[in-house]
């Protein structure tokens, strides 16, 4: 594939976690492309031309976002990125949802390594409490009986227990989805206690040393 | 949840059933939320509740009972047309992983989500020229002797109905006409190929996959440079089986 193409591609995963200033950085390099107007030289070159488009339109809310801020003021600032995760192969943003509630997306930065993504995500479910599907039903219809194992599909879910309750998703595009849930009855004052859990989860599925981690937890907009 | 995966030759052509597919919450979730064009927080329990269980309520239709009746809300509610566009725009991309071993690099999600506009392109490019022959090798006629190009434009869709989801089809069919303008000077020989993925979502559900092929390329590239914009049946009798 071009690299154009991937680009493109990673930026569009990037804009779906909310790792805006990683998907501005991708598309950047196409600030200067036409609008899609009237015909193309290739499909590359609508790629390119929609990767324009997607720019404009990103920065275009960033501008509404600055202004949204501005009406917040300093006293109850509204903050536009997450904390960002990042490993040799993927790179998340871990928002901070509600009080108790954490939610990761993370995506590949390099394509080629989906299977090995697949792979390792088995693996780890398998360690951890899979997600199964229920095949009975308890008569009130809020416990389970009989469970199985979901069909064969390229994704997975499982679970994984702590202070920090994770529940993973990783699908057939290799979108990584991690919501977390505090379950201690006091809240915690540790952004490390709220990332730890996370980067290790992020860790055991890109087992190659994590690279940096930026920024603090912040609560979505 | 295993739906039934048909593969058929244009809109009305021959057809064969593939295994059938599995649309799971988790797989539908995650994936119509990256490729969806609304804003919708948690699309893994809205796609449990409006395709999994149907846990929407609904009452019998009444003969001679006007449609939009004002009782209609106290039955239950009506599915938001932007929950069920996200489900329809992923499903190709479930397809293209699944059954045509598509590589995440070659699905690019290029739906310009522009509101109010006509849209100028499909949903999607994949680059699936070298998978298409051997997994739809029972509906492709024969002899075929135009080459596959490399870069494919697909429309995804969902539909609650038989009806409405042919209608999702002409529809999809219009998409693949803005597209072709675009490239008819610079990659003629793409011109005329396409897939159209279909989601039928009331029981009995149905994933159908339309094979979108030029039957007389030369005329097709000729009145195509005409315009297609209200012009949709002509262009159609140059393609197979549209």
């Amino acid at each position: 594939m071009s690299v154009d193409t991937n680009n493109f591609i990673v930026a569009t995963f990037a804009l779906w976690a909310g790792d805006f200033e990683y998907a501005e950085t991708l598309l950047s390099r196409y600030a200067h492309v036409p609008a899609l107007n009237g015909a193309v030289e290739s499909p590359d070159d609508l790629i390119r031309r929609t990767s324009a488009l997607r720019l404009r339109q990103l920065r275009q809310k960033k501008g509404e976002f600055k202004e949204l801020a501005a009406e917040h003021g300093l006293r109850n600032p509204v903050l536009a990125n997450p904390t960002v995760l990042v490993t040799n192969h993927l790179r998340g943003a871990l928002w901070r949802t509600s009080a108790r509630e954490f939610d990761l997306r993370a995506y590949l930065t390099d394509l080629t390594w989906d299977e090995s993504l697949l792979r390792l995500a088995h693996n780890e479910a398998n360690q951890h409490e899979r997600s199964l599907e229920p095949v009975e039903q308890t008569n009130s219809g809020l416990g389970f009986g009989d469970k199985q194992p979901p069909k064969t599909t390229r994704g997975v879910a499982w679970t994984v227990t702590g202070s920090l309750l994770l529940r993973a998703q990783l699908s057939d595009m290799c979108l990584l989805e991690v919501n977390g849930l505090w379950t201690e009855p006091k809240l915690t004052n540790s952004d490390e206690e709220i990332k730890g859990p996370f980067l290790k989860l992020l860790h055991a599925l890109d087992p190659d040393l994590v690279r940096s981690v930026s920024g603090s937890i912040k609560q979505t907009g | 949840m295993d739906v039934q995966l048909k593969i058929q030759l244009g809109l009305y052509g021959n057809s064969a059933y593939l295994t059938p597919i599995r649309l799971d919450v988790g797989s539908m979730g995650s994936t119509s939320s990256w490729a969806g064009s609304y804003h919708i927080l948690a699309m893994g329990r809205h796609y449990d509740d409006y395709i999994m269980t149907g846990a929407l309520m609904s009452l019998p239709p009444i003969s001679g009972f006007p449609l939009a009746h004002p009782y209609q809300q106290l039955a239950g509610k009506i599915r938001a047309g932007g929950v069920t566009g996200n489900i329809g725009e992923c499903v190709a991309a479930l397809f293209a992983r699944r059954y045509l071993s598509a590589q995440l690099g070659q699905i690019a999600h290029i739906k310009p989500r522009r509101p109010f506009r006509q849209n100028k392109s499909p949903d999607y490019l994949m680059n699936i020229g070298s998978s298409i022959s051997s997994v739809f090798s029972g509906i492709i006629p024969k002899p075929f002797q135009l080459t596959w190009p490399d870069w494919w434009p697909v429309e995804s869709k969902a539909r609650n109905s038989d009806n409405a989801s042919s209608e999702g089809r002409r529809d999809a069919l219009k998409q693949l006409f803005a597209y072709w303008s675009l490239i008819r000077n610079s990659q003629s020989p793409a011109v005329g190929f396409g897939l159209i993925v279909g989601l039928k979502y009331q029981p009995p559900r149905q994933l159908r996959i339309s094979l979108i092929l030029p039957k007389n390329h030369p005329t097709l590239l000729t009145e195509l440079k005409k315009g297609y914009k209200n012009r949709e049946s002509i262009l159609r009798s140059y393609l197979h089986e549209c």
